[in-house]
């Protein structure tokens, strides 16, 4: 409880001075200070009692919403009509309150005014008592949150079908389930100075390293911003790098996945109002896995992840290619098929860099709107795009029907990755490429995308090479990249991020029939 | 920058592509000198001549632990001849950077990119190699570790998949004109081999410096190995007509026709150039700007980078004309003479300085 309290003290930045100062024991002036605090807010409850004979004043401070009513009556009203007719004093009035009067697990002393008011704003309950400078808050919270449900952005056919919600404590208990060795630590931060929202760092004592602990623990005391809306917030203010189109953090919605990666030495930060929750160290390859890779026998994990690598390698490169192809190199295609071609763009009045730019824009206009349209009028999109779009431009001889094969499979390709993020950094070097091969031909697209394996060189995940193992190549980590081995071959972690513990599991769990005797 | 720790492994792979490079683009045009059907001949003579030069240059590095070659010449020759051997192995380096520059552009004109003016071509390798040289060694390696297998399975596919029209009858009669005619171009297939005293440099960024004396050896091998099968392959398929070809690997990924439908692939081969002369680029961009900075004794090496790479691009263009005089230097005995007159003294006079040392040492020692 210290250790939280000194935490929250010593990463919260809250700057007002009123907030700073220690709780007076007159009720009125700390009244007027709430008050202040608080202005004419009308979800905010300040209610004073008189308890006992001796009439000893009791303020109650909640906000509306925030807190579950009845569980307020059981564990706090009661107690103090039942037992204030005994208080002789404020100050026994306190000690009793606190020494287990009321009937909840989470009541703390409170000395200041920013601790009380942090209290009551997660939900709590605050007592002050006229002649104590101290207060006491009891955590009761009672808002309305969504049900772990299967996450929309990452669902699986065979694995838990259950995702984060926004609630944080919420989603470090379902980790707690997933992990019940006490050596999994959640250590909380809070961020922002209005929003002081709750942010929680994840890892396995003695498996995480602890560089790269420190190394975020210092990335996150950094942060001072007004407020955090989302995870991605935080990934934007601690990533290492801020300009490259690929993400250096792995996002997710799954618990699966977060516990699989802090069993793997990762770390994972959950924060208060959103589900995506983040993992650190992260690698490319990871960016191309599914939990669901783990979870089928290990020939399909491994078939469907070498399709995914081939299919962002596909959206990278076929619109850049085939422009390249088109506009330089003809005589690389096969005789019929640059005929077929050729005849299908006789009428296309465009070059092909052009055809094929305002066909990817056109696709990414589908998509997006298609993204942002209610669900309601959805099929609208599609009725357009699959039929005012695509046959009415190729009959109106504005595109050729082999430029639209070639941005549909690339369309396709491109929602074979897993995660969402690494997807988008493609679609913007997608376009990058196709400019590359309509001026330069092949050679800029393989120029383009030398240029890239020389930034994926350069990246870096807290200290962890971005293209680990595949540059530098680890030959025991390529177990489980672009190809997954069976579980029982997995006997360590990744070399460069299970450091402190590097052994996973024993060896010679390979099952096999018994053997026959005689 | 300069402070970058790799692995044997990588810096492997670093010397492996560069000498690939060179060999992708012109071999076995590199040995015109001789009958093709000598090639895997020459090459095998070649990378067994070159093992142990390269592993001296490797065991004069783990002498002076931390050194470069540069450094330690130096501390062996004095400051004054040092410092001379130091800016001529700096030109070296950079005149192997303008050459692999200049194969490059010459090669994507001339097969690919006819239209394309040449300096578009070499200034966008260059300054992707010098790019990766301004991240560091360590990204250099990486990218190289990398890159290995990409053009190693590209090269590959070039030797085997032409094997419908492979005729192993070119191969004979070998040795026709007896060993002599050997000669001339077993020295041109040392003499590019001799690029390797960059390992000179390479080697107090190892992290193991005394793996380096394998793995050198294991660079030569692999590269020698993968030469000779193109080499094989070429005379293979062309015949006596190889040594009239300008490109005759580009011209072997031409003959690929499988199924009607995987044919005409030059651009496997091109692939393979562009990230092989990135590489070099990288390597010998970086070599020379480090060899000048510890020969003029700078502090910041990294800001001579780009300028380095744009002296490259410059000179690729101002040395050599055009395509055929590139060829012309590296083909008619002008390279081989270069080449192994610069490395050879260099590593020689340094040899003879350390075991004159040791037995000046000795000498005092005993005394």
């Amino acid at each position: 409880m210290l250790e939280w309290v000194k935490a929250l003290l010593g990463n919260s930045r809250v700057r007002q001075t009123d907030r700073e100062t220690k709780l007076s024991s007159s009720l009125s002036v700390n009244r007027k200070r709430l008050s202040q605090a608080y202005g004419d807010s009308g979800d905010v409850i300040i209610r004073e009692l008189r308890v006992g004979p001796r009439k000893i004043r009791v303020l109650l401070v909640l906000i509306d919403g925030l807190v579950d009513n009845v569980l307020i009556a059981e564990t706090v009203m009661k107690p103090l009509a039942r037992r204030g007719k005994d208080w002789k004093s404020p100050r026994q009035a306190l000690q009793e309150l606190s020494g287990g009067l009321l009937l909840n697990v989470g009541v703390r002393v409170t000395r200041t005014m920013k601790d009380l008011l942090e209290d009551v704003s997660r939900g709590g309950c605050a007592i002050l008592i006229d002649g104590v400078d101290q207060g006491l808050s009891v955590v009761v919270p009672g808002w309305v949150q969504r049900n772990p449900g299967e996450p929309d952005t990452e669902p699986v056919v065979r694995g838990p079908k259950e995702g984060f919600v926004e609630c944080l404590r919420t989603n470090t208990s379902i980790i707690r389930r997933r992990i019940r060795d006490p050596r999994l630590r959640i250590e909380e931060y809070q961020i922002g100075r209005i929003s002081w929202t709750k942010v929680a760092v994840l890892y396995i004592e003695g498996v995480a390293s602890k560089e790269v602990l420190g190394e975020l623990r210092s990335r996150i005391n950094k942060i001072d911003v007004d407020g955090i809306g989302e995870s991605g917030q935080i990934e934007e203010l601690i990533e290492d790098a801020p300009f490259s189109p690929f993400p250096t953090i792995l996002r997710t919605e799954r618990p699966d996945r977060v516990s699989g990666g802090l069993l793997e030495g990762r770390i994972a930060i959950l924060t208060d109002g959103t589900p995506f929750a983040l993992i650190l160290p992260a690698t490319f390859t990871m960016f191309f896995t599914t939990s669901e890779d783990y979870y089928e026998r290990f020939l399909i994990g491994t078939v469907l992840r070498l399709l995914r690598f081939t299919s962002f390698f596909i959206s990278l490169v076929l619109p850049g290619s085939y422009v390249a192809l088109l506009t330089f190199h003809q005589e690389m295609l096969p005789t019929p098929l640059i005929l077929s071609i050729a005849a299908q763009r006789e009428g296309v009045p465009f070059p092909g860099v052009v055809e094929t730019f305002m066909m990817e824009l056109t696709f990414e206009l589908l998509r997006e709107a298609g993204t942002r349209l209610p669900r309601l009028v959805g099929s609208a999109i599609s009725i357009i795009g699959a039929l005012v779009l695509g046959d009415a431009a190729i009959r109106a001889g504005l595109v050729s029907p082999a430029m639209v094969v070639v941005v549909a499979f690339t369309g396709i390709a491109s929602f074979s990755a897993p995660i969402y993020s690494i997807a988008t950094g493609a679609r913007i070097l997608r376009f990058g490429l196709i400019i590359l091969g309509g001026t330069m031909g092949l050679f800029g697209v393989v120029a383009g995308l030398f240029g890239l394996l020389i930034h994926l060189c350069c990246l870096r995940s807290f200290g962890t090479p971005y293209l680990e193992p595949l540059a530098p190549v680890i030959w025991s980590d390529l177990k489980d990249a672009l190809v997954r081995f069976p579980w029982w071959a997995k006997r360590t972690r990744p070399s460069l991020i299970g450091v402190e513990d590097s052994i996973r599991q024993v060896s010679g769990l390979q099952p096999s029939p018994p053997r026959e005797e005689g | 920058m300069f402070l970058d720790k790799i692995s044997p492994r990588e810096a492997t792979a670093m010397l492996i592509i560069s000498r690939l490079m060179m060999a992708t683009v012109l071999f076995p045009t590199l040995t015109e000198l001789g009958d093709p059907q000598n090639i895997w001949l020459v090459g095998l003579c070649g990378m067994i001549i070159a093992v142990p030069v390269i592993l001296l240059v490797v065991a004069l590095g783990l002498e002076f632990p931390g050194q470069t070659i540069i450094q330690y010449s130096q501390v062996l020759l004095g400051k004054f001849f040092g410092k001379i051997v130091g800016l001529i192995l700096v030109w070296y380096w950079f005149h192997i950077a303008v050459t692999s520059a200049a194969a490059l552009g010459g090669s994507l004109t001339s097969a690919i990119m006819v239209e394309t003016p040449e300096i578009v071509l070499i200034g966008i390798i260059a300054y992707l190699g010098a790019s990766a040289a301004r991240n560091g060694l360590e990204v250099m390696a990486r990218v190289a570790d990398n890159a290995l297998w990409v053009v190693l399975f590209f090269v590959l596919v070039t030797i085997i998949l032409p094997f419908d029209v492979m005729k192993p009858g070119h191969l004979l009669p070998v040795l026709a004109d007896g060993w002599a005619a050997l000669f001339p171009p077993v020295t041109s297939a040392v003499s590019f081999f001799m690029e390797f005293i960059v390992v000179g440099m390479l080697i107090p960024h190892v992290d193991r410096p005394q793996g380096m004396l394998r793995y050198s050896a294991y660079a030569i091998l692999t590269a020698g190995t993968v030469l000779v099968l193109l080499g094989l392959a070429a005379v293979m398929v062309f015949g006596p007509n190889v040594n009239n070809l300008s490109m005759p690997v580009f011209s072997l990924a031409r003959m690929i026709s499988i199924g009607r439908f995987f044919e005409r692939i030059e651009f496997i081969p091109m692939g393979a150039w562009i990230m092989c002369a990135g590489i070099k680029l990288s390597l010998f961009i970086w070599a020379a700007s480090l060899g000048l900075t510890q020969v003029l004794g700078l502090g910041q090496g990294q800001v001579l980078i780009y300028p380095m790479g744009a002296l490259v691009v410059a000179s690729s263009l101002l040395f050599y004309e055009d395509f055929l005089v590139l060829i012309q230097f590296l083909t008619r005995g002008g390279w081989s003479v270069y080449s192994l007159g610069i490395t050879l003294t260099i590593i020689l006079l340094l040899c003879a300085a350390v075991l004159l040392r040791r037995l000046l040492r000795g000498g005092a020692n005993g005394d």
